[in-house]
């Protein structure tokens, strides 16, 4: 796995996002290009299990070396297909793909921006997720992502999700249990070769 | 509107069914407190200047709630340029219908609904059952409430009085097989169960926790992703919202999104956050895919024109009023609540289900203050729970046993005329058992002995009449109780080179308050505010060895007497005597030398903590060289002034059980004696654990510091 040095002022923040990524019970890695991101997140993939995946937005560079990974592990890769329901594939599927907008570090959130719900579905439905987001987005503080926010709401539909960590519950007798509704297992790869 | 005495009755046997649940009560205190510590440690990762972020969030709610119509029609606006349609509910009723026709457009039959208290509030479910639609809650908690019929028992937490078992014979009642009550497999069960509901769902609801004017955008936060499940495959989605969500701006909803999690189960983000601008097409499909936004009043609008309630739109529905609130960690949400519960429930509860609802609970409030304490936005509810006290007993009368506490001071006035005849007669069986019988006061219930000689006697040439630069607020305490420690005081003072006076003053009212007689409170507040102002040199500071005598000339006589700068002058002035006795020492110009042996235990009363005076307490021992440490429980003991004076559930008993977990700490901590500046929780504590109690001027010995 890649390591933090040479990132200059960036570490800090990254290293951040990761730490408290994984406090929240996610899994978190760094990558410098794309083969080892793709690496990462089949193995990721495999340790849980995962025998179908959706993949929606992927960052630039990525689509080839992760399909051709997760094929070569004998995936069953599904993406977007207009001539289908979206829900009832991304129910079949073990895992989901796709690629956060920006993160913010101290939270260890991922910040998704949907044009289209078919993104949400992907962070919602399975069990595993794997998300992507390139590390020059990654900000310190929540306060920070107000720019963004801004500007996506200038489309007329957008929703945009904050996500820290797997979905958790901690309704009964507050013992806290990781992937009540949302997926179990999530690994954000952090690409800074983006 | 019933009669006081017709709600106490319902209300006693609320309690009185309660309180012998120990195990329950260990169990649900454990949560809460949990919830505390976990809470702790969020704000000094994410709010290491809790005081500003406290006021950071204030101000965003006061800001939206002061424009609210403008942002309402701003906001309006902006969701019906994204296509969403919006609907204005004056009340519970007309929200439902409109949520119901909705429904009956879309000939919905399955509705998802995730965690809203805003649909809690209108009876939304019920109403929509009884079209014979189906509504299942897909939060955890909700849906576990739901099975079992009951409504929600926290704001944050609906099923904390769950245990495992309850739950997994919910659920296997719903399951039709046996679930054993490993807390994984109810999990997967609900997740099965749910899943399939949300695939095949006509319709999602959703409540909303913030709505931004600026971009038309509600947010809504879930721990579980259950908003998302439900909204994404639905083609149809409502979100119900409370108009006092709205915020002006996004950097606006960006601090609360930090200040309710932090506040309320101390996560530093709620799991999933959403910001929905418009309904976002499912691949590429729009047209189906409806946004209905219902904007509810019921009872807000007049919140709002209301000067004493209006900030209780501030609540960010966090919880942690409730988690600190010393009865309601001890009874509970369906004991302390309607359908909102706990501190804030009461103003909510008046405002949204009338008057009479809400003074059904309110007594449970014994105005410690902490909710007040603990509150992201600051909001008042000791205050506004007094106006709901003060607004009921116009009509429904006040019960004759607050009345006979109210003028503990008259009584202890004529007793210091003929103290032995009064001290041999509050300790005298038969008399106990008259007065418990005839007025309510619990015959168990240590009565404190009124002192054989007055303050002013002690003080005689000591005291300055103009020119001083301390004025001691003696309070019922010094006055009658314990005109030695206020004696003590003084001469501290002076040992410093103070010029100290005694102005005219009454005590401080501060149960006038508590029990919401707050004309007799104002008058009380007038004199002492008329004379201590006038005493008052620039400069100079006011004292009182007793924290809810310096607590009420802080925080409370400005506010009854609508903050006129004679109020607020007594106010700056006034400090804790704990913390400037410290600063003296600290600074050399007192010493302090120890006169009672052994390690001290240190409570922490309620109107002490508004100062955050308590470490100062310690300090001020340690500096004596006294061994001491906090013992505490984060919250009340139970005495709370004259409350648990009182005969039966509502009093005495309830006190002790709010009491139960100090003591034990108390005693466990194999301290020789316990260190207290409040009079009255001396006599619980005391009552409770048999330690000694004193207050720390009792157990030091000052003097002006050695010339070198
Ligand atoms: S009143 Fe304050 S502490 Fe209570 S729930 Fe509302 S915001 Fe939280
Ligand atoms: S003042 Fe104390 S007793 Fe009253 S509601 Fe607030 S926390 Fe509870």
């Amino acid at each position: 796995m890649a390591s933090l040095a040479g990132f200059g002022k960036l570490h800090d923040v990254l290293g951040l996002f990761m730490e408290r990524f994984r406090i929240l019970g996610g899994y978190a890695a760094l990558a410098e290009n794309p083969e080892s991101a793709a690496t990462v997140a089949a193995d990721f993939l495999r340790q849980h299990g995962s025998r179908t995946v959706f993949i929606s937005k992927l960052p630039t560079g990525l689509t080839q070396p992760l399909e051709k990974k997760l094929k070569e592990m004998g995936l069953q890769v599904y993406s977007y297909d207009s001539s289908e329901d979206p829900v009832h594939v991304v129910k079949m599927v073990d895992a989901g793909i796709s690629t956060a907008a920006a993160a913010v570090a101290e939270t260890g959130t991922l910040v998704e921006v949907a044009f289209d719900d078919v993104e949400r579905l992907v962070s919602s439905l399975p069990k595993t997720y794997v998300c992507f987001v390139n590390g020059s987005t990654v900000v310190k503080s929540v306060y920070m992502t107000s720019g963004l926010l801004r500007s996506a709401m200038e489309r007329d539909r957008v929703s945009v999700t904050f996500i820290s960590g797997p979905s958790r519950s901690g309704d009964i007798e507050q013992r806290l249990v990781l992937g009540i509704h949302g997926p179990h297992h999530v690994l954000s790869v952090v690409c800074s070769w983006l | 509107m019933r009669k006081a005495s017709e709600l106490h009755h319902v209300l006693s046997e609320k309690v009185a069914a309660v309180l012998p649940k120990s195990e329950w009560r260990k169990y649900l205190r454990e949560a809460l407190f949990r919830t505390l510590d976990k809470r702790s440690e969020a704000i000094q990762l994410m709010a290491h200047d809790f005081e500003k972020f406290r006021h950071d969030a204030r101000r965003v709610k006061a800001h939206a709630v002061n424009n609210l119509d403008k942002l309402l029609q701003q906001f309006i606006q902006n969701c019906e340029k994204r296509g969403a349609k919006v609907y204005l509910a004056k009340d519970a009723e007309e929200a439902c219908r409109i949520v119901y026709r909705i429904a009956e457009e879309k000939n919905a039959r399955l509705i998802t609904k995730s965690k809203s208290m805003t649909t809690e509030e209108i009876g939304l479910n019920q109403f929509l059952e009884k079209h014979e639609l189906k509504v299942v809650d897909t939060d955890l908690g909700e849906l576990i409430v739901q099975l079992a019929g009951e409504r929600p028992f926290h704001l944050v937490y609906p099923a904390v009085h769950k245990t495992r078992q309850d739950v997994a014979e919910l659920f296997s009642r719903e399951a039709g097989r046996k679930l054993s009550d490993d807390i994984g497999e109810l999990m997967n069960f609900a997740r099965e169960y749910l899943r399939e509901k949300f695939l095949t769902a006509d319709l999602a609801i959703t409540g909303v926790n913030i709505a931004i004017a600026e971009t038309g955008t509600v947010i809504v936060e879930t721990n579980e992703g259950n908003d998302r499940l439900g909204n994404i495959p639905a083609k149809t989605y409502i979100a119900v919202m409370g108009m006092e969500k709205l915020v002006e701006k996004i950097e606006d909803a960006l601090k609360l999104i930090v200040a309710h999690p932090v506040s309320s189960t101390g996560q530093w983000l709620t799991n999933y956050v959403s910001f929905l601008s418009g309904r976002t097409p499912l691949a590429g499909r729009a047209e189906e895919r409806e946004m209905h936004i219902v904007i509810i009043d019921n009872g807000r609008s007049s919140m709002r024109d209301d000067p004493v309630f209006r900030e209780a739109l501030y609540c960010i529905r966090c919880g942690a009023c409730m988690n600190i609130c010393p009865t309601y960690s001890s009874l509970g949400g369906h004991v302390f609540g309607h359908i909102y519960t706990g501190p804030i429930g009461i103003p909510w509860t008046a405002f949204v289900h009338g008057l009479e609802k809400a003074a059904e609970f309110a007594p449970l409030c014994i105005s410690c203050g902490l909710c007040r304490e603990i509150c992201p936005t600051i909001i008042d509810m000791p205050y506004m729970i007094a106006e709901v006290k003060h607004r009921y007993i116009q009509k429904g009368g006040q019960m004759f046993v607050n009345k006979v506490v109210e003028s503990y001071e008259t009584a202890y006035r004529v007793g210091s005329k003929f103290p032995r005849l009064f001290n041999h007669l509050i300790s005298s069986t038969t008399t106990r058992f008259l007065m418990e019988k005839f007025l309510g006061i619990e015959r168990r219930r240590t009565l404190p002995k009124v002192a054989a000689k007055p303050l002013d006697k002690l003080l005689l040439g000591k005291v300055v009449e103009n020119g001083a630069d301390a004025l001691f607020f003696a309070d019922f305490f010094a006055r009658y109780l314990r005109p030695d420690i206020g004696a003590k005081a003084v001469d501290a003072l002076i040992h410093a080179g103070y010029r100290v006076s005694l102005p005219p003053q009454r005590s401080s009212g501060y149960p006038y308050f508590a029990y919401g007689d707050l004309d007799k409170a104002r008058k009380q507040a007038e004199y002492n505010v008329r004379n201590l102002s006038k005493a008052l040199s620039d400069g100079a500071v006011i004292v009182s060895i007793e924290p809810t005598a310096t607590y009420t000339l802080k925080h409370l006589y400005p506010k009854l007497l609508n903050h006129i700068p004679e109020a607020e002058k007594v106010s700056e002035a006034t400090t804790s005597l704990t913390m400037l006795l410290h600063t003296l020492t600290k600074d050399g110009k007192l010493e302090a030398k120890p006169v009672i042996e052994g390690r001290a235990a240190v409570h922490v009363p309620c109107h002490e903590r508004a100062f955050n005076s308590c470490r100062e307490v310690v300090a001020l021992l340690e500096s004596a060289g006294i061994e001491a440490t906090v013992v505490e429980t984060g919250t009340c003991c139970g005495m709370a002034g004259t409350f648990g004076m009182k005969h039966g559930v509502l009093g005495y008993e309830l006190s002790n059980v709010v009491g139960e977990e100090l003591f034990n700490r108390m005693k466990a901590s194999s301290c020789s004696y316990v260190v207290s500046t409040s009079s009255v929780c001396k006599i619980h504590i005391s009552d409770g654990t048999s330690l000694p109690v004193y207050h720390p001027l009792e157990t030091l010995e000052f003097t002006a510091p050695r010339k070198r």
